[in-house]
């Protein structure tokens, strides 16, 4: 499966490079890139399923008709040649491993604690995102990590940082500004996912700088976006700096929003966007804005049949309606993510939601329907080894079992 | 002899110069008084709550005869505050064009500007202002004594006409202000809201939310009836919780023995001579038809006037259980060609599942082309009432009046 993977790796950048950014059809190759690397990380973590093939031929065959339309050769004939110019395909180490998704260090908590750390928290999306928990998921460049956190694809032995910092200094020694801030972007990335969210974002402000300086208002978007994570995911490490953070985040987020907009990108990319700033909102307690935002990325999220995306959309979605006592829509909301995660077949999507749902019946006393969402999330987070949640979802079957005893009596 | 003269002429056997049934009340709540029956532990509550100047929701499923309990609620404070000898202005606002609470303060100064024109300069120019805005609007005025009944509807587009000048600004400091000159006038208002069940529910929270203030001001002297569906248990937490009002009255689906009374009513409404029967119909095809409308008001006169129009057509004598069952083949019949084979389409997978909720399984969602069922909502919202009879645990059923395609044999 890695060699697939880094086939088509190497063929997206290539496809990508040919295009170059200004190009009508860049967007929806990044969109499609997106898509293809996620149904292959889900591929690789939880093996392959009919679904996950049909949907593999399908972004394929538009990446070919793309490629044909824009570049003269088809997606597989510039998968083939980029094969044959790196010699990646034949690459024992490049092999992505399916058993963990962790590059290095012991803790497999939820959380980003150690700096070469990558937590794919259960398979979540890994490629190009920082920590991913939940619904992080971003648009732009994609970082394929071996479990020796060398570059996948790419010759093994150098960090991926390491790799990233010298394509930065090619690129400025041949004074290529588009390639520098890439370059960053890709850095800022790698930082991100090791955890080092403070030099990511120094990385992807200095790409931000870098498009601009360029005029190039769409590779601004994405940097702006990938930066707007980066700051999301400082709030979460930094509590005491949280609002600071979310406001940051926000305000970067609206800027790429506008640049999207403006430059009338793919409206999936858009989607995406309005997906991250809706989840800063959320966080931020401005309920309003957030639940336009969320409602607006799962319509669009949903029109593609973007299902990864539209499962964590109608989770955040469900959570956000729990919050603000709209009972009935947060449990329809759930529910769907719920049958979403499952028709994805993934593990930590399902046992999140399967949290909130329990979560949610506790609050609206049905202890009973608590319990059985709960003991699933449970034995989701436990398969996931992520034992902080298992303590959590512990401390909520216990008042579950408690709520469902009858008054003086026992639980059975 | 024509169809037409068919149709008349059964009617004229049947003793009724019309068939009376309607799904929808008669707005005009004398007319509307003929023809109530019920509900007198919900008015008994209401009744008081309200003389007293306090917040009053009420919720039920769609068609459950919301309306008509709120204007037969208003009639009845109207004449029993008159008979009081005491002052009130009551105000009844059916439906409003917008969903903000900017477009609920407008909808709730129009008639209160009109109430107060000759008194009020500030409330001649809001009502200037307001008529400028092409807002269509049906209006009546009841006055019993010192207690002023003032019915509104209202529709087109507030943003219409603006262009030309026709703004208001501070709309709530201006209704607040009229609120306190009609205060002064009447000693007591009345502001009466209907119909925001049906308006998207996320919008209407929002708009409660943001009307808190004006909800909580003025208790005592002022008092607000609302309309909710909160019709599921969750929608109860949540609805209690706002902590606005002082009686939430969930009105419950009709009895048969209800149903038989409003049916007696409605036909005494075109009958020369009052009677105590159903007559054209029976009994028995009474409690038939309030199954068939799962004892809600709204379908029970629907389907009611459908067979009943269908019999005079067919010169049927007398609709007992014999005719009935064929004149309700007829009636599905004709209802299932209106409707297109999208609709008919969610309503026969409805029906196999046993009703549409958010645990529809998979099968049936891919049946109906969509991979969530919050992609269902839209149509779902839109097909509640006369065709998807929403069932307490919030499960979608198809009307009775959908027939099964495969009894059918369609």
């Amino acid at each position: 499966m890695s060699d697939v993977f880094s086939q088509y790796q190497a063929g997206l950048q290539r496809l990508l490079i040919r295009l170059e950014q200004d190009h009508p059809t860049y967007t929806e190759v990044l969109v499609y890139q997106q898509r293809l690397l996620e149904n292959l990380a889900r591929t690789r973590l939880y093996g392959d399923t009919d679904a996950g093939r049909a949907e593999r031929a399908e972004i394929l065959d538009r990446l070919n008709r793309l490629a044909l339309e824009a570049v003269g050769q088809s997606f597989n004939v510039i998968v083939g040649t980029a094969l044959s110019k790196s010699g990646a395909a034949a690459h024992g180490k490049g092999d992505i491993d399916a058993k963990t998704g962790v590059a290095e260090g012991d803790d497999k908590e939820g959380g980003v604690t150690g700096i070469q750390r990558v937590d794919t928290e259960g398979g979540a999306l890994i490629f190009g995102d920082v920590a991913v928990s939940g619904g992080d998921f971003v648009g732009g460049d994609k970082i394929v990590i071996n479990d020796d956190d060398s570059v996948g694809g790419y010759r093994s032995g150098i960090t991926l940082v390491e790799h990233y910092q010298q394509e930065l200094e090619k690129a400025r020694k041949a004074g290529d500004r588009a390639a520098e801030g890439m370059a960053l972007d890709k850095l800022g990335s790698a930082c991100a996912a090791r955890g080092d969210f403070h030099r990511a974002v120094t990385h992807y402000d200095q790409a931000v700088a870098a498009a601009r300086a360029m005029g190039d208002r769409q590779a601004e978007a994405i940097y702006l976006q990938n930066l707007g994570l980066a700051i999301l995911r400082l709030a979460d490490a930094e509590p005491d700096q949280r609002q600071a953070h979310l406001s940051r985040a926000t305000d970067t987020l609206l800027r790429a929003i506008g640049l999207f907009d403006a430059a009338g990108a793919a409206s999936l990319l858009r989607a995406r966007t309005r997906y991250h700033l809706g989840r800063c909102y959320h966080q931020l307690g401005q309920w309003r804005e957030a639940t336009a935002l969320l409602e607006q990325a799962r319509e669009s999220f949903s029109y593609h049949k973007a299902r990864p995306e539209l499962a964590h959309a109608l989770l955040e979605l469900g959570q956000l309606y729990h919050q603000r006592q709209d009972l009935e829509s947060a449990r329809i909301y759930l529910k769907d993510a719920l049958r979403l995660f499952r028709r994805l077949n993934d593990a930590d999507g399902i046992a999140v939601a399967q949290e909130a749902l329990g979560n949610f019946a506790l609050q609206t006393n049905r202890p009973t329907e608590a319990i059985v969402s709960l003991r699933e999330a449970r034995q989701g987070y436990a398969t996931l080894q992520r034992s902080e949640r298992v303590r959590a979802v512990d401390d909520l079957l216990r008042i579950a079992h408690q709520a469902r005893r009858p008054a003086g009596g026992t639980t059975s | 002899m024509s169809s037409i003269a068919r149709y008349r002429d059964t009617l004229r056997q049947w003793g009724l110069s019309d068939v009376p049934f309607r799904a929808t009340p008669p707005e005009d709540p004398v007319r509307l008084s003929r023809v109530f029956y019920g509900r007198q532990r919900e008015l008994d509550l209401a009744l008081p709550a309200l003389y007293e100047g306090r917040n009053v929701l009420v919720r039920g499923l769609w068609g459950v005869g919301k309306t008509a309990f709120i204007l037969y609620l208003l009639h009845r404070l109207q004449q029993e505050t008159a008979a009081l000898d005491e002052r009130m202005l009551i105000l009844y606002v059916g439906r409003f064009p917008g969903e903000t609470t900017e477009a609920l303060y407008k909808a709730l100064l129009l008639p209160l500007s009109g109430a107060l024109a000759d008194v009020e300069p500030e409330a001649q120019r809001v009502w200037d202002v307001l008529s400028g805005l092409q807002i269509t609007h049906s209006r009546q005025l009841q006055v019993e004594g010192k207690v002023d009944l003032q019915l509104v509807s209202l529709g087109g587009s507030w943003e219409r006409g603006q262009e030309k000048g026709w703004q208001l600004q501070n709309v709530y400091t201006v209704l607040l202000h009229l609120l306190d000159v009609a205060q002064q006038q009447y000693g007591r208002v009345i502001l009466a809201v209907d119909d925001l069940d049906k308006k998207d529910p996320r919008a209407v929270r929002d708009l409660l939310e943001d009307a808190t203030d004006l909800l909580r001001r003025g208790q005592g002297r002022r008092g607000f009836l609302l309309t909710g569906r909160f019709t599921s248990a969750l929608q109860d937490v949540s609805g209690q919780m706002l902590g606005l009002f002082s009686e939430i009255i969930k009105l419950p689906r009709m009895s048969t023995n209800d149903l038989y009374h409003i049916a007696v009513n409605y036909l005494n409404t075109v009958r020369k001579r009052p009677s105590g029967d159903v007559t054209p119909l029976t009994p028995e095809v009474v409690a038939q038809i309030a199954e068939y409308a799962y004892h809600i008001p709204r379908q029970f006169n629907l389907i009611s006037e459908k067979v009943m129009r269908r019999g005079a057509m067919e010169g049927v004598r007398q609709i007992e259980e014999r005719a009935f069952s064929t004149l309700w083949r007829m009636v599905q019949d004709e209802f299932s060609l209106e409707l297109t084979p999208e609709i008919r389409q969610l309503l026969y997978v409805a029906r196999r599942s046993g009703g549409l909720s958010v645990d529809i399984d998979d099968a049936a969602l891919e049946q109906l082309g969509v991979e969530t069922f919050v992609e269902l909502l839209p149509v779902l919202k839109s097909l509640e009432g006369d065709l998807l009879i929403r069932q307490e645990d919030g499960r979608l059923l198809p009307s009775a009046l959908v027939p099964d395609e495969e009894e059918h044999g369609g």
